[in-house]
């Protein structure tokens, strides 16, 4: 990921944000610096005790690790709620208007007995959602932009997680310096 | 050898599409620029010819009745109607079956069969899962009762477009002809399903109750854009069934119904764009302009000469002959291209010798034979095609044989139904 900011045009950019995103690749802030050992699950765990540590952690999302610690996948919370939704309510959402409350507040038993592997193929997860520990500030912020994801995980130079990084810890990285 | 070259062409597209190795549009765009380039047609032929052209009544009627269903889609009357309906059954599956059916039957006669297909699915999905249901057996049901609803009217199903234009056939000819057949067949495959699903049919009581929890009323967001959508759709009825008073084609009635379902159900034109199907638009100008130059080189009036020293004067020969031939073609190839290419033989047969002709016979076998063939395989209809990509979508694969198990005995009886039909109403 290295090597690829045109300088030249982050220098005009009239915008603060932008500028306080190139102090930060002058100044070598890293992906390393903001990772978090947080929001790391493997395939073997079951979906409701994930869901469980979003909701008890604050978590925007979570990134599923293989069992030698590998990345292989980015679950934003949005994409775990929607593997409680059919996906023939997803295409029609007026169908999701006709069901009773108490139907609707169980959405989550579709997915009692489920793990992390058995939903990764449904989720569509972004395989792509995986940052060098080197990357700089700008190309944290960039990835996570353009793959519409809350949060992405560091990868070491061995090619393990070592942890997250997210949208609010780069935007609150980013807003000390303007 | 132009001819050779043509019918080289041709073959080589339909084999295309039947293999599906490359997408259907792509094929005939190949073959149209092949005839193209080997100068078989040029835009004379091509986009203004009556005989050899491009079919825009075809083009324009697909798009403006595309822009209506958009609008009814919108509005949450299927969600409504089937919920409704579901209700109505008490959750008990047999007659659930029968009134889904029926519904998506009535339904594909007004509107586009894959459109149909497409809108009742999901809900079908929804209440088969509330009633702990499998709902494969109810899907197959659903796009093998759309098949048969749509052959009864003009806008049905594409093929009976395609006929309605080339014959100049009108939606009430339609209605009048084979609306009685497909109410027998409807019957027939009503009471068929008792037996071929029975084993779909298991009730639970419990489950019944979630589904008469459910509130059908919630489906409709905007009653208002739902009374202005329901009229415009009345008018368009209304426009079909007077379009020969009127002195107007049923493409303009449906451009027009197009244009005002906009204004009467607003909503994002890119939204209504997305839901015109461009692809089998440009895949019907496509076929229309490779029969084209099957009739331009004299391939199409060489078969149907050779159709009529075949049959040798006997209407009975030539109308079980088509029906029977576009039962059986249109099972292996899309009833579409089937019936583009058919359509210009059959006009050139009736031309060659009325008598083979009785009150349009030889047109309503042609549409009986390609509208219920195509319910025979998987690939038969693009309704099948469609139904069968989204129950895979949805979690519930359905096969080819577990398809065609249950679309070919439909077919068969279907078919066998249409013989004392035409028979004894056009023959005797």
């Amino acid at each position: 990921m290295k090597g690829v900011l045109d300088l030249g045009a982050l220098h005009q950019c009239p915008t603060s944000t932008h500028a306080a995103l190139f102090r930060h690749y002058a100044a070598g802030v890293i992906a390393l610096d903001l990772a978090q050992p947080v929001g790391l699950v493997r395939t073997a765990d079951t979906v409701l005790d994930i869901v469980r540590r979003l909701v008890d952690e604050a978590l925007p999302g979570l990134a599923v690790i293989s069992d030698d610690g590998r990345p292989l996948a980015v679950l934003p919370a949005s994409q775990v709620l929607g593997l409680a939704v059919p996906a023939y309510i997803k295409d029609d959402l007026s169908l999701a208007r006709v069901v009773d409350e108490a139907a609707a507040d169980r959405l989550l038993e579709a997915l009692v007995g489920l793990t992390v592997q058995d939903v990764l193929d449904d989720a569509e997860p972004d395989l792509l959602g995986t940052i060098d520990h080197d990357a700089t500030l700008l190309e944290v912020a960039a990835l996570m932009s353009r793959l519409h994801v809350p949060l992405l995980v560091v990868a070491g130079p061995d090619g393990r997680a070592i942890g997250t990084i997210s949208a609010v810890k780069v935007l609150g990285t980013a807003i000390n310096e303007v | 050898m132009t001819t050779v070259l043509t019918v080289a062409v041709f073959v080589i597209v339909y084999a295309l599409i039947a293999t599906e190795r490359v997408p259907r549009t792509v094929a005939a765009l190949g073959g149209v620029a092949a005839v193209f380039g080997l100068g078989i047609v040029g835009a004379q032929e091509a986009f203004y010819s009556r005989q050899t052209g491009i079919d825009w009544n075809v083009i324009f009627l697909l798009l403006g009745m595309m822009l209506v269903v958009a609008g009814l889609r919108r509005t949450g009357l299927f969600e409504f109607l089937a919920i409704w309906s579901a209700k109505r059954t008490r959750g008990r599956p047999y007659p659930l079956l029968v009134l889904l059916c029926t519904l998506t039957a009535v339904a594909s006669a007004l509107l586009d069969n894959v459109t149909t297909v497409l809108l009742v699915a999901p809900v079908t999905l929804l209440v088969c899962n509330r009633l702990k249901l499998n709902p494969v057996p109810f899907l197959i049901a659903e796009v093998l009762a759309s098949n048969i609803g749509g052959a009864s009217t003009l806008v049905g199903d594409p093929p009976n477009i395609i006929i309605g234009s080339r014959a100049d056939l009108s939606f009430v000819d339609f209605v009048v002809n084979l609306g009685p057949i497909v109410v027998i067949v409807m019957v027939a495959f009503l009471l068929l399903s008792r037996f071929v699903f029975r084993d779909a049919f298991t009730y639970d009581p419990e489950a019944a109750e979630s589904v008469m929890a459910l509130d059908e009323r919630e489906a409709i967001e905007d009653p208002q854009a739902l009374i202005r959508g329901m009229a415009v759709l009345v008018l368009v009825l209304i426009g079909f069934v007077l379009q020969r008073t009127l002195g107007i084609e049923p493409s303009i009635v449906a451009l027009l119904g197009g244009g005002a379902m906009m204004l009467a159900v607003p909503g994002p034109t890119d939204e209504y764009m997305k839901q015109v199907e461009w692809e089998t638009l440009v895949f019907f100008m496509g076929l229309f302009v490779l029969v084209g130059a099957l009739v331009e080189v004299g391939a199409i009036d060489a078969l149907a000469s050779a159709l009529t020293d075949a049959v040798g004067g006997d209407p009975v020969a030539a109308t079980f002959g088509i029906l029977f031939g576009s039962a059986a073609l249109s099972a292996i190839v899309d009833n579409i291209p089937y019936v583009a290419t058919m359509a210009p033989v059959v006009d050139q047969l009736a031309t060659n010798d009325p008598t083979l002709n009785p009150g349009n016979v030889l047109w309503w076998s042609l549409a009986l034979g390609a509208d219920f063939g195509g319910n025979a395989t998987a690939i038969g209809a693009s309704a099948n095609v469609v139904v069968i990509g989204i129950a895979k979508r949805y979690g519930y694969p359905i096969s080819f044989w577990q398809f065609t198990r249950y679309g070919l005995l439909v077919t068969v009886v279907s078919v066998a139904l249409c013989v004392p039909y035409l028979w004894l109403r056009y023959l005797a």
